[in-house]
């Protein structure tokens, strides 16, 4: 499953229920300090928390804070994306294509008396991921060797590079304690069964997550007395209360990107976490209403991007070409496409349409629904008459899924938009052809394109990787079936009093916040 | 039953016959109503406005100007732009026509559903009285708003559903103020003279008690418009009646809310209409129930 | 009056069922399999199976009703789709929050609306009769939803001196009340100008009355006529009109709550209806409900207490 953020709804379901104190140190707004709380902002409630069945997002952000795992993004000494290992690592290395060894640093405990954390704890835990619904991050790892007490090896059964970036330093790469699994049954949705990180979790439903200091925590000590997690689920809603001094640190929107420009409100500071996410229109192939190659290039040829930007993101992405995103290897700089209705209206003509009427789903989420209606306005000059049809986020996930039942079949165009993991491998497999009916709403396959793939899966030059990932996405533009938009970063904004770290897709990790 | 104060309201049969000197002094008093005579320049503007929106709107409501975005009121736009550029007076202009179809449709729906069943209820037999009145007590037992988010969870938003819940919520209003009347009538010695005479029971509904009725009725109904223009805002604004690019006055407040650290403009342009739409049918409404059927004040 | 309360109490069990029939004919007109429904996507096939058997699936949709309302009466309001919580326990959890804003709204809106009528009616045609009049008309003429837009825009973003958003500190009264003030405000204006004109128009009507003339006559204090005898009658039709009036205040609560991000059975409602947690809408509807219906039922008593012709009409 692709990493899915969380939908941002409308402001209208924005749920922030506390928290007028100020953050750490500043002196809010209503005059209430408090010592070493660090208040943040989580952008939806906890859903499901066990890491083969969570939904992503803040299940990951608390994961994070409260579990072990092997790996973390770090930035490396040329200031590229890297990774290393984590306090509860005497060392991870990866020893050749298809061994990852680790060491784990004895003595941490795992909550609730379940004993201490071992390679065996590993073992289940990434072994169990293989029958969960985030199977997918470990299809490369055949199995974990467990070769003592705190060591073992990670064995994949394909070269695999990107592992230890796409997987282990990601979400689903939260190592359980298997005692504490076996004592539940083997799954859970809102209740750790036993953690080990340097906070423990306390939540109260649709308020707040709190994080408080774990006792039994032999690690380096945590920063703050008590993290408070505020659940604000619109970003908006989250920018008022940034303003309002009750959270220290939120994302925020790109119309608020463009307001403040470069100029953030006294003692904070933007931060732009990543732009791992691409957004693009797409068209199911199989339509009768799209079949014809030339009305879907006619589609292409008609939407002004440019003006989608300014309009619907107040001009602060950064426009995409493709899908692997800016700071990648195969990252495209252009189309083959351009903004020219002229041509668009040609196309049409020659593929004999005319009064085409078309439905543009995308989720309920306020820029995309303005992106909609731009291209909507833009289809419109040449003769298609399109609707716009928001869509909760529910049944969106849904729409080309053959596996939910037959609205597929009526799918015509939609804005979609995925993040990904900072390896370009991981956003070309939703495109594949076993993902037709899946992922691949667009419904079309190619034999090169999946010989790219694997390719490029195994090979390590990155000349020759830029290469492949440039021709895949040349043959998905060639389907006619994509209209590129954007990568929307993710922006955060924070007091100048703490010092946060936030990864590329987005996903704060609280462990490493500090006051500054 | 609960007191109901259409119950306690409604009294005896007006006479048949009216002088026509009584209805001048009543039209005359109607005009000298100030209150009442501001009511009715709104409700004008309201319908002109709506009906001639196409002709007075400076713009196409969905046509995009991005580059004239987040615009604040000028010359140009007279109420600002929204984030696409389009201009919000034209679209004020237009959810204008949104409100006037569901005021109309579900306002007379109402009414004629709510006169059916009234008449049926009062004048049929007990049991179906019985049953009608729980019906109404049910519908009546679910806040509209939240009786409008469970049916908008099962089915997804829509303007007709919208239209539909409306309706279904304010039929029992009407439904009880005929029944009260039909029952009062009912038994009165006119109507049992009438039925000694062989006349049908549909021919007394229709020539004596319909008459009777009407009049609180339409009272009722044009106080009912602000009440069901402002339930579909309320649902278009929480994105479950009027979808988007559709402009209506609750999906302007949407759009306004949601962008209302940008610009204060499109919040208040949306929420404009709606107060002087409740303004001008309350108090039209008021100024022709103290005209015409002095019976339904509380005394002044 | 105990007659009269027994069979206003039978009137309201009745609708209350009336109303879970209503409620759960609705879940059946979803499309779609009831059961993924109820349950969600990832049900597994013994979730599935023990759902059947305990909802009676199989059954007749009669039984099904029965068993569904036995449930909901005995506190048992399904679980939740993605967390599998109680839905009774989510509910509950967050309905003081909507009752403490309902109340504090028609509290505010009783405290100035109840004295503004009175006022207004023993001068009536002066100039305070004649701005009691144009503030009421006002007041009642904003939507409760656009009062909460526009006060957000002014107090917290124009001005900055009220909290935007939220319920506040839990523990912390003085930052709760806080948070309240504007969501209040928003809920109860509406109710002022309403108040005030029904009791100002009662009051008149009382005024009129043989027997306050009488007691005028025979030299009575007005503070004591107004105030213990006037507004006594005329405080009847108030509070009947409070009672149906709830579900309004309910509505505005619902409202306010989602543009105020406060916690909440509307925000509830509101937040499962976009996550497609049936369940939890189904329940939350049905407590809403059911407050309504006893709200209702208090004030038909309340009045039919005091005034014993009401009685007559059951």
């Amino acid at each position: 499953m692709p990493t899915i953020k969380l939908t941002r709804r409308q402001v209208l379901a924005s749920s922030l229920a506390a928290g007028a104190a100020g953050a750490f140190g500043v002196v809010p707004s209503f005059g209430k300090a408090q010592d070493n709380v660090l208040y943040v902002r989580f952008d939806s409630d906890l859903a499901v928390i066990d890491p083969g069945y969570m939904v992503g997002g803040v299940d990951i952000e608390t994961q994070k804070a409260v579990m072990p795992s092997l790996v973390e993004y770090a930035t490396l000494p040329d200031g590229a994306l890297g990774w290393q290992a984590t306090v509860y690592c005497n060392s991870v290395t990866q020893r050749d294509d298809l061994h990852i060894d680790f060491e784990l640093k004895p003595g941490f405990m795992w909550t609730n008396g379940y004993g201490e954390l071992t390679a065996d704890d590993v073992k289940y835990s990434f072994e169990r991921m293989k029958t969960t619904d985030w199977s997918g991050n470990f299809d490369p790892m055949e199995r974990v060797d467990v070769s003592g007490p705190y060591t073992g090896t990670i064995v994949l059964n394909t070269p695999f590079a990107p592992f230890p970036m796409v997987t282990l330093a990601a979400g689903p790469a939260t190592v359980l304690s298997r005692k504490a699994m076996d004592a539940v049954g083997g799954q859970f949705t809102t209740e750790f069964p036993a953690t080990c990180g340097p906070y423990v979790l306390q939540w109260a439903p649709q308020q707040r997550i709190t994080f408080l200091p774990n006792p039994e925590w032999t690690g380096p000590a945590p920063a703050f007395s008590e993290i408070r997690a505020l659940i604000i689920e619109e970003d908006r809603a989250a920018e008022l209360a940034f303003e309002a001094g009750e959270v220290a640190c939120t994302e925020i929107t790109p119309a608020t990107v463009a307001r403040y420009g470069d100029t953030p409100p006294d003692g904070s500071s933007i931060k732009v976490a990543g732009a791992l996410q691409y957004m693009w229109m797409g068209m199911n192939t199989e339509h009768p209403k799209l079949s014809d190659i030339r009305v879907r290039q006619a589609i292409q040829h008609a939407v002004d991007v440019d003006s989608v930007i300014q309009g619907a993101y107040s001009g602060t992405t950064e426009k995409s070409n493709g899908i692997v995103c800016p700071g990648l290897v195969g990252h495209r700089t252009a189309t083959k496409y351009s903004y020219d209705p002229e041509k668009a209206a040609a196309l049409l003509e020659e593929a004999g349409v005319s009064g085409l009427e078309l439905d543009i789903k995308t989720l309920n989420v306020q820029e995309r629904i303005l992106a909609a209606q731009i291209i909507q306005a833009n289809l419109g000059a040449i003769g298609i008459n399109a609707t716009v049809t928001p869509v909760d986020s529910g049944p969106f996930w849904e729409m080309g899924s053959e596996a939910a039942g037959e609205q597929w079949k009526d799918l015509e165009l939609w804005i979609m938009r995925f993040g990904t993991a900072p390896d370009p491998y991981e956003c070309t497999q939703w495109f594949r052809r076993d993902q037709v009916g899946v992922w691949n709403w667009e419904r079309w396959s190619d034999d090169e394109f999946e010989a790219l793939y694997l390719e490029g899966l195994s090979e390590t030059n990155s000349d020759r990787r830029n290469e492949i990932y440039l021709r895949m996405q040349e043959i998905m533009e060639d389907t006619g079936a994509y209209l590129w938009i954007n990568h929307e970063p993710e922006t955060f904004i924070y007091r100048n009093d703490v010092a946060i770290d936030v990864y590329p897709s987005g996903e704060m990790d609280l462990r490493d916040f500090r006051p500054a | 039953m609960s007191a109901n104060p259409s119950d306690i309201a409604v009294a005896p049969p007006a006479k048949v016959e009216r002088r026509f000197s009584e209805r001048r002094e009543k039209l005359l008093s109607f005009l000298q109503n100030g209150p009442g005579m501001f009511g009715l320049i709104l409700v004008v503007l309201f319908f002109a406005s709506a009906i001639f929106a196409p002709w007075i709107a400076p713009y196409d409501p969905n046509a995009l100007d991005i580059p004239a975005r987040m615009q604040g009121p000028s010359w140009a736009h007279l109420a600002g732009t929204d984030q696409l550029g389009r201009d919000t007076f034209s679209r004020v202009l237009f959810g204008g026509r949104v409100a006037l179809k569901i005021a109309a449709i579900g306002v007379s729906a109402s009414l004629a559903l709510g006169i059916a069943l009234g008449i049926i209820a009062g004048y049929g037999p007990r049991w179906l009285d019985s049953l009608l009145l729980l019906l109404f007590d049910t519908v009546r037992a679910f806040p509209v708003i939240v009786l409008a988010l469970a049916v908008v969870a099962v089915t997804g938003p829509s303007l007709e559903l919208v239209l539909i819940i409306i309706i279904v919520t304010s039929v029992p209003g009407y439904a009880r103020l005929v029944r009260t009347s039909t029952l009062a009538l009912k038994n009165t010695e006119f109507i049992t003279a009438e039925r000694s005479l062989g006349a049908s029971s549909s021919r007394i509904m229709a020539k004596h008690i319909m008459p009777n009725v009407v009049g609180p009725l339409l009272i009722l109904g044009a106080m009912d418009v602000p009440v069901v223009v402002t339930v579909e805002a309320g649902l278009s604004f929480l994105g479950l009646g009027v979808l988007p690019p559709q402009a209506s006055w609750g999906t302007i407040l949407n759009e306004g809310y949601l962008a209302i650290r940008e610009t204060p403009w499109l919040v208040i342009a949306g929420g404009i209409p709606l107060v002087l739409t409740t303004l001008g049918f309350t108090f039209l409404g008021e100024a022709l129930r103290d005209v015409f059927d002095p019976r339904l004040r509380k005394g002044r | 009056m105990w007659i009269y309360t027994l069979k206003r109490v039978g009137l309201s069990i009745v609708i209350v069922f009336s109303a879970l029939f209503v409620l759960f004919a609705l879940l059946r007109f979803l499309p779609g399999d009831p059961i993924t429904i109820a349950l969600g996507p990832r049900a597994t096939p013994e979730a599935i199976a023990r759902y059947s058997e305990k909802m009676h699936l199989d059954d007749s949709t009669l039984v099904q009703f029965l068993v569904y309302a036995r449930n909901a009466l005995t506190g048992d309001l399904g679980t939740a789709v993605f967390s599998e919580r109680s839905v009774a326990t989510m509910v509950f959890e967050v309905l003081p929050f909507t009752l403490l804003l309902s109340v504090a709204g028609l509290g505010w809106a009783m405290l100035f609306g109840i004295p503004l009528g009175c006022f207004a009616a023993v001068r009536p045609n002066t100039l305070l009769d004649r701005i009691t009049g144009i503030i009421s008309i006002g007041t009642i003429a904003v939507p409760s939803f656009v009062v909460s837009i526009w006060a957000l825009l002014f107090f917290s973003i124009e001005l900055g001196v009220l909290p935007a958003i939220g319920a506040g500190e839990p523990g912390d009264s003085l930052d709760q009340a806080l948070h309240l003030i504007l969501p209040a405000f928003a809920v109860g204006l509406g109710w002022v100008g309403y108040l005030a004109r029904m009791v100002r128009a009662s009051m008149l009507e009382v005024m009129g009355e043989n027997y306050i003339r009488a007691a005028q006559a025979f030299g009575l204090p007005r503070q004591t006529i107004i105030y213990r005898y006037a507004l006594r009658v005329a405080i009847l039709p108030t509070i009947t009109l409070i009672g149906i009036g709830f579900g309004g205040l309910l509505s505005g609560a619902v409202f306010a709550e989602i543009i105020f991000g406060r916690p909440g059975v509307g925000r509830l409602i509101f937040d499962s209806i976009t996550g497609r947690n049936f369940p939890v809408v189904q329940g939350a509807v049905l407590v809403i409900t059911a407050i309504y219906i006893i709200v209702t039922l208090i004030a038909d008593l309340v009045v039919a207490k005091l005034d014993p012709r009401v009685r007559e009409s059951l």
